[in-house]
């Protein structure tokens, strides 16, 4: 149960942002944990165990979305990721703060919408902090597959964050509005301009 | 470095993994390229808005997860130890099998080498134990034809010389298995053996009376050699005599006279023997028809009399 209290909420957090609904995370969360337990023989170096753990999780999440998206009344679910809090301890002014909450949204969004591998390379780096070192271990890739994804898909995220990113919005709450109809994908480039 | 490869190794130095030399050209670049030094800027202020948005992002999941996972960890044990159990037996298995074909090879090969000993002296003893029968000494007695037997009886039948008489007894030869052939007489010149032995194999169910009682033989001469009475035999030219018609009785009331012939065709330059029966009453059952073209010379006359001691006379 040691292994349990220590890595259960780092799985739990990857299954959420992979999954993005809090009861598939739970359960993939504890699939996880059971399969590991299971399988938990075949793992050869005991030090790799956090990277054997991720892995497992990121397969079991991947054959769950595989499996809620032929299932279209699941794949509907209101998006919980998304509508997480980020900074519910926050001090800052309520409408700074709503704008940071609404830019994190649109780029947990976009991130979301990347496709699966570098989606996947995007979470551990920048959600868990691995390094590409670390990364390449989940993933069982070459480290340079990983610098690579993770370059695609930060090019991937400023093609689509290209407006924001021009006009270093985050920090002024006047752009909240641009920020909101952006993520609606109502507007393009020049009218956000 | 040129502006694309640059360009595509911002995030890895943003991140700050590459390697020294790189990261030394990437900042060398960046201080003499103002395109690129907009695209850094962007590169980072993504960076920073990626790291603020999920290290920020730290849900914490609900209290009936961690029961949950006791719960399903402890009824997944048993599942576990099974695994572990099954994996460890087929590498058992695995290193197991050669070893147990090995000795099922080796027990096989010591049992039959221990076994085939066994095997042969069964077989053998009731051979190494069994006597040789001796021949009895009443091997050599008189024919006398079994009056019933099922199985065939072999005769050989030693015909006497030229110069003996007909009524003589002669000496037969009664052998239950297999004909001896012994040498003996001299006979006519147109034998081409001197030893005249006959082979009747004469089967119980074959025999049948074929005279009444008031059959009286004929003389030999009286038979005409043109005769259609011949039986024609079924055991030339292997032997210089032919078997026996199987019509005859074992054991005629009255003797039997037989005129041997030896029938040639021309055509076929073929030869074979037959018994002319001269004093066959019932010749309905007798006779033979010689065939046309067939030559048929008489070599001798044989009389089968009720002591079952045929005689010879040429």
């Amino acid at each position: 149960m040691a292994l349990v209290v220590r890595y259960e909420e780092v799985i739990f957090r990857l299954t959420l942002a992979l999954l993005r609904h809090r009861e598939d995370a739970e359960d993939a969360t504890q699939d996880t944990f059971v399969h590991a337990f299971c399988h938990l023989r075949t793992l050869r170096d005991v030090h790799a165990f956090p990277f054997w753990l991720r892995r497992i999780a990121i397969r079991l999440c991947l054959r769950r979305r595989r499996r809620t998206q032929k299932c279209p009344e699941i794949a509907e679910l209101p998006d919980e990721w998304e509508a997480i809090a980020l900074f519910p301890e926050s001090t800052l002014d309520p409408a700074a703060e709503a704008e940071r909450a609404e830019l994190h949204r649109l780029l947990r969004r976009a991130v979301a919408e990347l496709p699966q591998p570098f989606q996947v390379a995007v979470i551990l780096y920048h959600l868990d902090g691995l390094s590409y070192d670390e990364i390449a271990q989940v993933l069982n890739v070459p480290i340079g597959t990983v610098r690579s994804r993770l370059a695609r898909a930060r090019a991937m995220l400023r093609a689509k964050l290209a407006p924001l990113l021009e006009r270093g919005v985050g920090c002024q709450s006047s752009d909240a509005n641009e920020i909101v109809s952006i993520s609606q994908g109502n507007k393009t480039t020049e009218e956000c301009r | 470095m040129r502006c694309e490869q640059v360009k595509a190794l911002l995030d890895a130095y943003a991140d700050g993994e590459l390697t020294v030399g790189e990261t030394r050209k990437i900042a060398a670049h960046l201080r003499t390229c103002p395109t690129c030094q907009r695209e850094w800027e962007r590169v980072q202020r993504l960076r920073n808005w990626l790291d603020d948005a999920f290290t920020a992002f730290r849900p914490k999941p609900s209290p009936s997860l961690r029961q949950r996972l006791e719960r399903a960890l402890v009824k997944a044990r048993p599942t576990a130890r099974r695994q572990v159990t099954t994996r460890q037996a087929t590498k058992v298995a695995l290193f197991a099998l050669p070893v147990l074909m090995l000795l099922a090879l080796l027990s096989l090969r010591f049992n039959l080498s221990n076994r085939l000993p066994e095997r042969a002296s069964v077989i053998t003893a009731p051979i190494a134990l069994q006597p040789p029968t001796p021949k009895p000494p009443s091997a050599i007695k008189p024919l006398s034809i079994p009056q019933a037997t099922t199985q065939p009886q072999h005769l050989d039948i030693v015909l006497p010389s030229a110069s003996q008489t007909t009524d003589t007894p002669r000496r037969t030869n009664f052998v239950p298995q297999r004909p001896q052939r012994i040498a003996q007489p001299r006979l006519p010149s147109r034998l081409p053996v001197s030893t005249a032995s006959a082979s009747a194999m004469l089967t119980h169910q074959q025999r049948r009376p074929l005279r009444p009682a008031s059959f009286t033989p004929k003389r030999a001469v009286d038979a005409p050699l043109s005769s259609p009475a011949f039986i024609p035999s079924e055991r030339m030219p292997q032997s210089p005599f032919p078997s026996f018609p199987t019509e005859l009785p074992s054991s005629p009331d009255e003797p039997v006279v037989l005129r041997l012939m030896q029938m040639t065709s021309p055509e076929s330059a073929s030869s074979a023997w037959a018994y002319q029966v001269l004093s066959a009453p019932n010749e309905a059952t007798m006779v033979r028809v010689i065939p046309q073209g067939v030559v048929a010379e008489p070599v001798a006359i044989i009389t089968w009399r009720s002591a079952a001691t045929p005689s010879c006379q040429p």
